[in-house]
């Protein structure tokens, strides 16, 4: 993954738990050190280091970091760093999680190694929809599922997840969200 | 769209091609075509592409509900790789889908750097070069980038290493210095005990008061370069809280009453008689309070307080208060009053010094015995400096902690014969002269060897024995072996 993922993994923690929480786990992750580049690709495994790291040394499940992960991902990371692209892709919860699609294409053309997940929107009525997360990696989704919430609050919706099941598949994952949106 | 339009479409989309529903090759541009050794036209597009971008079913390709989406694919054979947008249309009286576009420059340059691409394949609405040149840079100042945090990283790892063996030469200077210092602030202490002359008296006074200086002084440094290295250690005991403040008080209450300043204790009856913790260095820190609070009064009264209140888990959490009605700090001095070294706005009248390491260390210690420290103060008016910590309920009795602290503190007389061993011949000298007050025998011995001669042939209720000697050093002297040869059937108890 990015660099840049790394970078708002460290950032959250740093701004949610402190720096010294952070050093506990930069060092239990056995990540050499956190000087990461924003552009430049590293292994996915550190990534998932780190977030292994975070849920023991905060006692949570790696899960509920990842979802809180998520939030933080929409809410500061891609809001402060990507606000015109976020703005271009969408200016409701349904029509973003529509267009998100062409927002990892466009990033796709330009960087090389980029593996972005693929969603699909079904809707079942004007405020409910079935997301199709499809992705090659594993272990992402409560990631998503963090950035349903955070998708909620930056387009002022109410959301409800009301089901999440998964799909069998080959490779990676592909996990369905029954959603319900009321727009505030 | 007529085959005139088609060929004309090709200078502002070089690589592009008519799809039928089920994604058949129906026609491809030159520039397309070219790129490939073999004829592509006839054959099914995923047969000739691997497709990146969108998601598409092999087995039910779909390509209505893609219609405006970017493609991305790269040719199966690695040939060349297209980004292009998927259309509607009619091409020569059919409804057709076309792929229009050009190639896809970041995965040729990754993966097929090799392919011949000319300017004539981008065409200016086609912002990829423009791109392309972006990325350049950016790889460059990644690099660069890089370059830099390798640097920096080894200057940190230098100055981290630099660092340390700053720590350690000042850590072993200062446990030099001890040793000797230990010597001469004895000395003069057990010289202070005669009968000398007023003005002898008086320079003994002074020598010992000097010396006590140099050694809180030197004392401070090792502290600071313990907790530094993080090899201060902390160990957890039964203490009474209140008797620890008594100590503490009772340590200081002649340099308060030479100052003419009163020193008042004050605590609530709900303490807990006994907790556990380290009350050595919480009594450090309290006692440097205290003194800090004596030091910078000239006149009022300095109160101790200590409170609690109960926590989770048969805890409790005990705040120490420190108030005096001395000079205070000023808010912006307020920032700094526990870092290292910080001495400026401590007011220190024209004979008194400091090394601007004592609120440091102690914060530190709280902070290790994750508690918390801080002030209020204000300029002439004085302050009040508090720490709490959260600590465990203990089981001993009060009475216990009590008669175990008096009995510490009892100038006691014995009777017995002691065999010290050292080879420092300063240390032996002056042990001698410390034990023999109490009323002990007291022979000596300078290395481990000599000090199983005389134990095998003296009969010693107690021997106190250094450890690092020459000759026989002290853990060969005491090991069962050796002692068996001496005869006693003495507990052996750890030494410094």
């Amino acid at each position: 993954m990015y660099g840049m993922i790394n970078k708002a993994v460290k950032a959250m923690v740093q701004k949610d738990f402190g720096d010294e929480i952070w050093e506990k786990i930069l060092a239990e992750s056995g990540v050499p050190d956190d000087s990461f580049l924003t552009l430049r690709s590293y292994d996915d495994e550190l990534t998932y280091a780190l977030v292994g790291a975070s849920a023991k040394v905060l006692e949570l499940p790696a899960e509920s970091i990842l979802e809180v992960f998520g939030k933080h991902w929409v809410l500061h990371t891609a809001t402060e760093s990507y606000d015109n692209v976020m703005s271009a892709t969408g200016s409701g919860f349904i029509e973003f999680l529509e267009n998100v699609n062409s927002l990892h294409d466009r990033i796709t053309t330009t960087f090389v190694d980029y593996r972005p997940p693929w969603f699909d929107v079904n809707r079942i009525s004007d405020n409910e929809i079935e997301l199709h997360y499809q992705s090659g990696r594993e272990g992402l989704s409560p990631f998503v599922r963090g950035i349903i919430d955070g998708l909620a609050v930056r387009f002022d919706s109410e959301v409800t997840v009301t089901d999440t099941k998964s799909i069998e598949v080959d490779e990676g994952e592909h996990t369905v969200f029954h959603i319900l949106c009321e727009a505030a | 769209v007529t085959m005139g339009n088609w060929l004309w479409s090709q200078q502002f989309f070089p690589m592009s091609l008519v799809l039928a529903d089920d994604g058949e090759i129906l026609q491809a541009s030159d520039g397309l075509k070219n790129k490939f050794s073999g004829d592509i036209i006839g054959r099914n597009i995923l047969s000739v592409f691997d497709v990146a971008r969108p998601r598409v079913n092999a087995d039910n390709l779909d390509l209505a509900s893609r219609v405006h989406s970017l493609f991305l694919m790269n040719a199966t054979d690695n040939s060349i790789a297209v980004r292009s947008q998927l259309c509607r249309g009619d091409y020569e009286g059919e409804e057709r889908f076309f792929l229009m576009g050009a190639p896809w420059l970041s995965w040729i340059k990754q993966n097929a750097p090799t392919i011949d691409l000319d300017a004539a394949d981008f065409p200016v609405h086609d912002a990829q070069l423009e791109q392309e040149f972006l990325m350049n840079s950016q790889q460059d100042m990644l690099g660069d980038l890089e370059e830099l945090t390798d640097n920096l990283r080894d200057a940190k790892d230098q100055a981290q290493q630099a660092d340390k063996a700053k720590s350690d030469f000042v850590s072993h200077v200062s446990h030099e210095m001890r040793t000797p210092l230990n010597g001469v602030v004895s000395a003069v202490n057990l010289l202070g005990k005669e009968s000398l002359p007023t003005e002898c008296q008086q320079l003994v006074e002074i020598a010992s008061a000097s010396s006590a200086a140099l050694m809180d002084v030197i004392n401070e440094v090792l502290d600071f370069s313990r907790i530094s290295s993080g090899s201060m250690s902390f160990e957890n005991v039964d203490f009474s809280p209140t008797r620890l403040v008594k100590d503490a008080v009772l340590m200081l209450s002649s340099s308060a009453q030479n100052k003419g300043i009163g020193l008042q204790v004050n605590y609530n009856d709900d303490i807990p008689p006994a907790l556990v913790g380290d009350a050595e260095k919480i009594r450090q820190v309290l006692v440097n309070l205290i003194g800090n609070a004596i030091k910078y009064s000239d006149d009022g009264e300095v109160t101790v307080k200590a409170t609690s209140s109960a926590a989770a888990d048969d805890s409790v959490s005990i705040r120490f208060e420190v108030a005096d009605q001395g000079r205070g700090i000023g808010e912006e001095d307020q920032k700094w009053v526990f870092e290292p070294f910080w001495c400026k706005g401590a007011g220190l009248g024209v004979n008194e010094s400091s090394t601007g390491l004592g609120l440091s260390i102690c914060s530190q210690i709280i902070d290790k015995m994750n508690g918390s420290m801080g002030l209020s103060s204000k300029v002439g008016e004085g302050s009040v400096f508090w720490f709490e910590l959260q600590l465990p309920v203990g089981e001993a009795q009060q009475e216990d902690l009590e008669v175990a602290s008096a009995t510490k503190q009892e100038d006691k007389n014995f009777a017995g014969r002691i065999l010290l061993v050292d080879d420092n011949a300063v240390n032996l000298t002056l042990g001698k002269l410390l034990i023999e007050r109490h009323g002990l025998e007291v022979s000596c011995a300078s290395d481990g060897a000599e000090a199983v001669e005389k134990a095998t042939s003296g009969n010693y209720d107690l021997v106190f024995m250094d450890i690092k000697m020459p000759v026989m050093d002290g853990v060969e002297a005491i090991h069962p072996a050796t002692v068996t040869h001496c005869g006693t059937d003495g507990e052996r108890v750890g030494s410094g």
